[in-house]
């Protein structure tokens, strides 16, 4: 590590020292500091500047007395009256305070002889070496030492008009100047101090009040964000009462000091004017601080009461609502909540629910449901699905109609859906149509008994040949006896493919939908009708696209569907009496949607009873050949498989009835085929 | 060899058909449909006519009364589906002398062919088909042969002859009626009943007592297999 980074290590260091130092000690410290550099820099100038001053001073003072001296001791040399001369000596040094200045003074002549003195002992001699030269006409300054103590000797030139009569010394005690500064040098100090020590308590006041606000603004907002809202919080100002508060008392009410109005919206009638609680005291920027906290702390306590109201409001209609209510995790699909009915529903209790996903009660590839939902759905959507198949914890399969939502809560995206149990009315549904079908069977019966007796004919007819042959002791080529063995055996297959497709038709379906490919239902309706219609010289023109998706449906009931528009096709025909007709079926794909056509030459629906033909126990037919139930049970199975029945019919011409199915989904990520 | 047009829809039955007409000695023409049926049986002749009733385009009943219309005198069975009396009864209406039922047995066709061939050659002699004769208070209807009309006549002699309480009719293996003859039987029997005089009927052919059944005869009088049978349950 270099020199240079060790150092602003360091500095570093102490930065941070000073970063962490309390607001108010900084406060403190950088006051006093400003003050201590300020007096510091004051002091130097000062010293300077008056200490010069008063040496100057002093000098003048002693130049003056030398002056004096001078001026008048001229006469007193020329007249050689030294005892004038010593008295002047003493009269003008020795006077008053000057005393205490002035060391000493005397008198030399141009010669350097002595003329007068004020020592009142032996002149100390060490002085006289010091003044020469005694010609000089300058005022001289000069410190001396004489008898161990020092002076300054401030020598003036005696002058009498152009002569110079000889040197008046004046000795400033070097003693008393020291004194005087260092008397300066304490009453300014002590001043200074007396300064830093009203700066010192100032700044400490000063801190304290801007610090004491800020300190009980932390606490108070310490004190919130442990959740404790409601006690009391010493901001200043009179204490709150809750119950003061209108929009406290009544979730209803909107607050509208605090509630955003909504854009563009006057001032509504109801509104506290002045509020009790949103406070603006007159004060410094702490007092608004303080303020502005209060404000935001009783704002947060309103919204708070509020949720808590809402949630109180809300949670027993989560938990006694008579529909079960799950909410789900989008990202984990792990259930979050569950009421209590939708726990009685689904036999588990919360804690196991919420130790489960989705894939525990609805099983994986459920065309319709929660599933599809969450990867298909965005926030905000809202859907219903029906007759979706959920498992229990027993294991039995139950039928919900599904009313799933997108939403936001507690920070995740959440699917909350209600689950009622339809299990009873899609078993009802499942009789009635099996119901229907069964009277479906019975109005097949003719035309099956027509059609069994085909190749029961052509079967009794080949083996009483062969009997017949047998008893004659024919001699039957083998040729003749292969061809009527060969149809006799067709003939029993066709009887036995008419009976299992029967049978196939009269089977209860299963609850859950197959893939189905549409061509084989409407094939499979011509194997029962077909020759039926061709005895009846109805044409069938059958127009299937190769290729079409799969769609989810029961093959049986779409059988029957088809069975009722092609019967319903081949009454109308008939009803028309010309002796024949064609039905038209195709299939194919529009709009993304598999489209089914049945289109018939018959007599057509009056205009006044097409909206009418899907309902129950319509029927145009006489009393006794129809019950009406047909087409409301055929919309019913459509519906059922998640597609429409349209209808366009003209009297006279022929209808056409539009059979449209969702096709199939693609398999949800996983779902094995 | 007796030469037997078979119309019929369903090409395995007319295959049968044709081996088991051979193999019973006859010499049968086929036809797939009703109008060709006609064609072969314009061009060609055919005193006996089997034709399925049902079928696409021309039917058989339509067959059947043009067949009758071109050549009155062919004997005409129909076949219809089991237990389709109706349909046999309108056939019978349009004048076909016979039909059999689906499935047919070769016991039924040797039946419905000898009884065809047999009323052929009556109506070559020209004999009546029916015969009323009266036996002190029994009257007996004797019915042979094909009566395809009314029985007003008939039903004015019994009227005539009050003194009559018991009335027997016998259909004999080789008779027809037809739709008119069946109701005006019908009016007989119905007139006999409102006087309290007791009838039965003994009618040999199967398929005529089924249609018996289904035309209500069978709820005025007791229909027997045999004219003893019928005798005894007379007591005469």
């Amino acid at each position: 590590m270099s020199a240079s980074t060790q150092t602003s290590g360091r500095a570093q260091a102490m930065l941070n020292r000073v970063r962490t130092l309390s607001l108010r000690n900084k406060i403190f410290l950088a006051t006093v500091g400003v003050v201590l550099l300020i007096s510091g820099a004051i002091a130097l100038l000062a010293r300077g500047i008056l200490v010069g001053t008063l040496d100057r001073e002093l000098e003048l003072r002693g130049v003056a007395i030398a002056q004096s001296i001078a001026e008048r001791g001229g006469g007193y040399i020329l007249d050689k009256r030294p005892e004038e001369l010593v008295a002047l000596l003493f009269d003008v040094s020795q006077l008053g305070d000057r005393k205490a200045l002035v060391a000493y003074s005397f008198v030399m002549d141009i010669d350097g002889k002595l003329l007068a003195h004020t020592f009142v002992r032996p002149f100390p001699t060490e002085l006289l070496e010091v003044v020469a030269p005694a010609d000089s006409q300058e005022t001289l300054v000069r410190p001396v030492r004489f008898e161990n103590s020092d002076a300054v000797d401030i020598s003036v030139p005696i002058q009498e008009g152009i002569y110079t009569l000889g040197r008046a010394h004046v000795g400033l005690r070097q003693s008393h100047i020291d004194a005087l500064v260092a008397k300066l040098r304490l009453t300014f100090l002590g001043f200074i101090s007396l300064v830093v020590v009203i700066i010192f308590l100032i700044a400490l006041v000063l801190s304290g009040y801007v610090v004491e606000p800020l300190r009980k603004l932390t606490s108070a907002a310490e004190i919130i964000s442990r959740g404790r809202l409601d006690q009391p919080l010493d901001l200043g100002g009179a204490p709150l009462q809750p119950g003061d508060c209108p929009a406290y008392a009544d979730t209803d009410l909107p607050c509208w000091h605090l509630d955003e109005m909504a854009p563009g919206e006057d001032m509504p009638p109801r509104t506290c004017n002045p509020c009790k609680f949103y406070r603006k005291r007159k004060g410094d920027e702490v007092v608004q601080l303080a303020d502005a906290f209060a404000n935001m702390v009783w704002s947060i306590r309103l919204y708070r009461h509020r949720l808590r109201e809402s949630e109180e409001r809300y949670r027993p209609l989560f938990q006694a609502n008579p529909d079960p209510f799950l909410v789900l995790d989008v990202a984990t699909r792990y259930f979050l909540d569950a009421n209590p009915r939708a726990q009685e529903l689904y036999g588990y209790s919360l804690a196991q629910l919420q130790d489960m996903t989705i894939g525990s009660i609805e099983p994986l590839g459920t065309p319709q449901g929660v599933q599809r939902f969450i990867t298909e759905g965005t926030s905000g959507d809202h859907v219903l699905y029906t007759k979706v198949g959920h498992i229990t914890r027993s294991g039995k399969t139950i039928y919900v109609n599904i009313h799933a939502t997108m939403a936001p809560y507690r920070e995740r995206v959440v699917v909350i859906f209600s689950a009622t149990d339809v299990t009873d009315l899609v078993e009802k549904d499942a009789q009635l149509i099996q119901a229907s079908k069964m009277k479906t069977l019975g109005e097949m019966s003719a035309g099956m008994a027509h059609e069994l007796n085909q190749p029961l004919n052509a079967i009794k007819l080949g083996s009483d040949f062969l009997k017949l042959a047998a008893g004659m002791d024919m001699d039957l080529p083998k040729a003749k006896f292969q061809q009527v063995s060969d149809e006799i055996s067709a003939q029993v297959d066709r009887a036995a493919a008419i009976i299992s497709h029967l049978r196939e038709f009269g089977r209860q379906s299963d609850l859950m939908p197959d893939k189905v490919d549409i061509r084989q239902p409407i094939k499979g309706v011509f194997a029962i009708i077909g020759q039926q219609l061709a005895l009846q010289n109805i044409g069938v023109q059958l127009e299937l696209a190769e290729g079409l998706p799969l769609v989810r449906a029961h093959i049986n009931r779409l059988e029957q569907v088809f069975f009722n528009l092609v019967a319903n096709a081949r009454d109308a025909i008939q009803a028309l009496k010309q002796g024949g007709g064609t039905i038209l079926i195709r299939s194919f794909m529009e709009n993304g949607q598999l489209v089914v056509s049945v289109t018939d030459t018959g007599c057509g629906i009056p205009p006044k009873d097409v909206p009418k033909i899907f309902e129950p126990f319509f029927t145009s037919k006489r009393a006794g050949e129809g019950m009406g139930l047909g087409l409301a049970i055929s919309y019913g199975i459509i519906k059922d498989y998640g597609g429409d029945i349209q209808v366009e019919s003209e009297v006279g011409r022929g209808t056409t009835f539009r059979l449209l199915f969702p096709p199939a989904a693609p398999p949800l990520n996983g779902e094995v085929l | 060899m007796t030469r037997v047009l078979v119309i019929d829809d369903e090409k395995p039955t007319l295959a049968m058909f044709e081996l088991l007409l051979q193999a019973m000695g006859y010499e049968p023409s086929v036809a797939e449909s009703g109008e060709q049926g006609l064609e072969i049986f314009a061009r060609g002749d055919f005193p006996i006519v089997l034709t399925d009733i049902k079928m696409p385009g021309i039917d058989g009943l339509e067959v059947l009364s043009r067949i009758k219309a071109m050549r009155p005198e062919t004997e005409i069975i129909v076949i219809t589906g089991h237990g389709d009396v109706e349909l046999a009864l309108a056939a019978l209406n349009l004048r076909a002398t016979d039909f059999i039922d689906k499935p047919i047995s070769q016991s039924a066709l040797t039946t419905a062919l000898r009884r065809a061939s047999e009323r052929l050659s009556r109506t070559a002699s020209a004999a009546a088909p029916a015969f009323l004769r009266i036996e002190g208070e029994l009257a007996l209807l004797e019915i042979s042969g094909a009566i395809s009309g009314d029985m007003d006549d008939i039903a004015a002699r019994l009227a005539d002859a009050p003194q009559l309480c018991k009335l027997l009719v016998t259909v004999g293996e080789y008779a027809s009626l037809n739709g008119a003859a069946i109701s005006g039987l019908t009016s007989i029997l119905e007139s006999f009943k409102l006087r309290h005089c007791s009838a039965a009927i003994a009618c040999k052919p199967l398929n005529f007592r089924r249609v018996f059944e289904a035309a209500g005869i069978s709820a005025l009088v007791q229909i027997y297999e045999t004219t003893e049978q019928a005798r005894q349950a007379m007591a005469l």
